[in-house]
């Protein structure tokens, strides 16, 4: 319970450490009051369009590999184990490379992710066809 | 044999030799996009004998169709070499194992730099005309060209802030050609606000933070790579004071050649599109 806590708010705090960080310096104070105007002045658009994207992207992408991470290790039994080592990774990419040099990404929003995903249950399903049963014990 | 035949003979050996020397090459193969545009502008009838394969293209090459009438070459020594050519056109940045081996192989390669500046251009013209033997033509597009910019180039009476923004966040200042172009045009360039003096990175959030006035954009290529979605990136669009000009960096704004001027022209009519939003 403490690890946890101690570990959201250390996501929290990054959080807003990535809201104000960028290439450009600008105050802590001036970030915020930007991020919740909206006259639409350069600095709010950077706040609005880029920073706070980046980070929600960041706490999304960050949440999945854990979920991720935390599935593997259950189903293989394994705490080291990662979604790499029966294929998800390598295929989801080469699903998402094939649907970028297709064309298919360019056709709907939600085309590249599916393709990758796709890519993924196929080398799954694959990977443990493949490997069998296993050694009765 | 007496003196005065030797030092005939000898005269007259000097004579050939020398015009062998001034005697304009029969074949030229051009190895490089840029060199391939200035010799189809420059080259007598029948003079240029192949072009690289990038001319034949309408998406890079300004004069794709007059390329088209020759065959094109993939840049490799080997076959360069046995199109028999006895002078090879080649870039400053063209691999220096094909060039130090077609020297090897006896064949007279003239290298020429990129340009990175609209004075570039009558430079260049002048190096292609020496090379070919063409100096007449050479001159009389070079006047054109300095006539036209000098009349593109009237000093406007207000400078827009303007941005040249690329796929991966690249973009221009001053000391390149397209920012050349730009300031030729009459437009200051924002890259320079932030000491970009060439070609580099402005990132995104820069670019949005020094509020351009106008953001010109290079092409998006056909096929979808990642880095090309900046390009319509959402902040970009909900600047307020800014005019988004489309991707209009084409074909034209390559090479240093008189085709430039197209850039500065449409740059011009932007200068004017956007003094009227005001």
């Amino acid at each position: 319970m403490k690890l946890t806590i101690l570990l959201t708010t250390l996501c929290v705090v990054l959080f807003v450490i990535s809201l104000v960080t960028g290439t450009t310096p600008v105050s802590v104070w001036h970030s915020f009051t930007s991020l919740f105007a909206t006259d639409g002045t350069p600095m709010s658009v950077v706040m609005q369009q880029i920073r706070l994207p980046r980070a929600l992207l960041a706490v999304m992408i960050g949440a999945s590999l854990g979920v991720s991470g935390a599935a593997m290790q259950g189903y293989l039994r394994n705490p080291l184990a990662e979604p790499g080592l029966i294929g998800v990774s390598a295929a989801a990419g080469l699903g998402a490379v094939l649907a970028l040099q297709t064309g298919l990404a360019a056709a709907f929003a939600l085309a590249l992710p599916l393709s990758a995903l796709l890519a993924a249950l196929i080398a799954v399903a694959m990977i443990l066809t493949l490997a069998g049963p296993g050694v009765p014990r | 044999m007496r003196r005065s035949d030797l030092i005939a003979s000898l005269a007259a050996l000097l004579v050939s030799a020398a015009v062998a020397l001034a005697a304009p090459p029969q074949r030229v193969v051009s190895i490089n996009l840029c060199t391939d545009q200035l010799a189809l502008l420059i080259a007598a009838p029948g003079q240029l004998v192949s072009v690289t394969r990038l001319s034949h293209e309408d998406t890079d090459s300004a004069f794709s169709e007059q390329a088209r009438a020759l065959p094109a070459n993939g840049s490799g020594a080997e076959e360069i070499y046995l199109l028999k050519p006895d002078l090879v056109l080649a870039g400053t940045f063209t691999s220096m194992a094909t060039i130090s081996m077609l020297r090897n192989l006896g064949i007279e390669v003239a290298q020429f730099a990129p340009a990175r500046a609209l004075s570039d251009v009558p430079e260049r013209l002048t190096q292609m005309g020496e090379a070919l033997g063409r100096e007449a033509e050479a001159t009389a597009l070079i006047d054109e060209f300095n006539a036209e910019l000098a009349e593109l180039s009237a000093a406007p009476a207000h400078r827009p802030r303007a941005a040249l923004t690329y796929v991966n966040n690249y973009s221009s200042g001053r000391h390149s050609l397209a920012g050349d172009v730009l300031f030729a045009a009459g437009s200051d360039n924002v890259a320079e606000e932030v000491g970009l003096g060439s070609v580099g990175v402005l990132p995104l959030e820069q670019l949005v933070l020094l509020a351009p006035d106008v953001i010109i954009q290079g092409r998006n290529y056909p096929g979808a790579a990642r880095a090309e979605d900046n390009l319509d990136h959402p902040a970009l669009s909900s600047l307020k004071g800014t005019y988004m000009a489309g991707e209009l960096t084409d074909r034209d704004w390559v090479c240093g050649t008189p085709n430039v001027l197209n850039a500065v022209r449409s740059m011009v009519n932007l200068r004017k599109q956007v003094e009227a939003r005001k």
